[in-house]
């Protein structure tokens, strides 16, 4: 999808991927784009790729945004 | 409804249905009204790369130049943000390339060393020249000249992963010829302006854009600097652009791309920019109140809105493939990669019979 979704690395694993909490799923994905990433940072996912770090306190504030928005939207697109 | 179920929602979703009448089922939803709607101006320009952070700093620099256009009128444009543009187009072309090309383009077992990355961030031109084993100017001088010529005589030549990738899908590629109706509004204050008439008009109107009355395309081969898109009428050669638009923004001081703004009226500006898909547009509407200026109304139309427009090129490409045949999934494979929108997609081959979840 067009959003890129903050997520937190709960694990790391072998070749360059890793365990993330992406909305209260969790998902291996690709960390090759990312190395530097370390466990419980925040991390921008985009078709199994981390694509960036991200501010932890900006994550939260990304999620509650698309929260807000989530409810605001009507059921039918 | 699940946290992933509801992003998906926010996301949107598509039906690629080749062969199939509609062959585009599905899109997304209009967000940045109900995101912006009476917080004050600055907040676009904070809040819209956080939603759409692929394309973010795209998004940031033209929410900036559409507020401060609406708030104070004519804007100049930074050298410095034109840079950031750049830069960020050539990393999402790398990006796609190095992730998506191979499997899209019929080459799933090349694994792309994603470790060049850093390279391209801090030495693009020789990162681009070491793709094309050649200098990059003289590249793109034969790419100039002739673009079919240029691509398949280097695709031939190359022993570079990309080469290969695109010599071995030259025959079905080219074979997909659609004519080109670029989408050129950038610098056309007329026709801005009645873009901007029908978004201020109709609240729908940005998920079913159409210009001068009639669907366009958007991307690499429609820039506003391309003096003659009409040349690169087959999914092949719109590849090709891409990965000229690529070379181009490796160099020091490429031609630049679109990014402007016009003054629709009172506190209501239009901004654009071209981004790696194609063009970006987003109109503000501020309103005065006692307690500061706020925004009343903003709408953005991206890049994939134009592209996946029912009646436009992609979707026609896709209606004239043989449902039943063989070779339809790597002919609309091929046709997605070239136009890449940037919404997750399911393929369906035959009506509602073999799906296959490509990008989400």
């Amino acid at each position: 999808m067009c959003l890129a979704i903050p997520a937190r690395v709960i694990e790391l694993r072998a070749g360059d991927n890793a365990l993330v909490d992406l909305g209260g799923i969790r998902k291996e994905i690709s960390l090759a784009l990312v190395p530097q990433a370390q466990v419980d940072d925040y991390v921008i996912v985009h078709v199994g790729y981390a694509l960036g770090l991200i501010d932890p306190e900006e994550a939260q504030r990304t999620l509650a945004m698309f929260e807000e928005l989530d409810r605001l939207q009507p059921e039918a697109l | 409804m699940t946290a992933m179920a509801s992003l998906a929602r926010l996301g949107g979703s598509l039906r690629v249905r080749p062969g199939q009448q509609p062959a585009i089922v599905g899109g997304r939803p209009a967000l940045a009204a109900t995101l912006l709607r009476g917080q004050p101006p600055q907040t676009a320009a904070h809040h819209l790369p956080l939603l759409y952070s692929l394309c973010g700093q795209a998004h940031r620099l033209t929410a900036a130049l559409a507020v401060n256009t609406a708030l104070h009128g004519e804007t100049p444009i930074d050298p410095n943000t034109q840079r950031m543009l750049e830069a960020e187009t050539r990393r999402e072309h790398v990006r796609r390339m190095l992730l998506e090309w191979p499997r899209l383009l019929g080459n799933p077992s090349v694994r792309p060393d994603l470790s060049q990355l850093h390279a391209w961030e801090h030495a693009p031109q020789q990162a681009m020249a070491a793709w094309l084993g050649e200098s990059v100017a003289q590249w793109l001088e034969r790419w100039d000249a002739e673009p079919f010529s240029a691509l398949y005589e280097w695709s031939q030549r190359s022993d570079h992963w990309l080469a290969h990738a695109l010599a071995d899908c030259r025959e079905d590629a080219h074979a997909l010829q659609l004519p080109v109706h670029a989408l050129s509004l950038a610098g056309n204050t007329q026709a801005l302006q009645v873009v901007a008439a029908q978004l201020r008009e109709a609240s729908d109107f940005a998920l079913h854009p159409v210009a001068f009355g009639l669907p366009c395309e958007t991307g690499s081969w429609t820039r506003a600097r391309e003096a003659d898109p009409q040349r690169y009428a087959s999914v092949w050669l719109r590849l090709g652009a891409r990965l000229a638009e690529l070379a181009r923004l490796s160099l020091p001081q490429p031609a630049g791309l679109a990014l402007g703004a016009l003054v629709l009226g009172p506190d209501e500006a239009l901004a654009w920019s071209e981004t790696s898909r194609g063009l970006l547009l987003h109109r503000v509407c501020l309103e005065r109140m006692n307690a500061g200026v706020l925004i009343r109304d903003y709408q953005v139309i991206a890049p994939t809105e134009w592209n996946l427009h029912p009646h436009g090129a992609l979707a026609q490409g896709l209606a004239t493939m043989s449902a039943g045949d063989p070779a339809t999934r790597r002919r609309a494979e091929l046709l997605i990669a070239a136009f890449d929108p940037c919404i997750g997609f399911t393929l369906e081959l035959e009506a509602a019979s073999n799906e296959d979840i490509i990008h989400a």
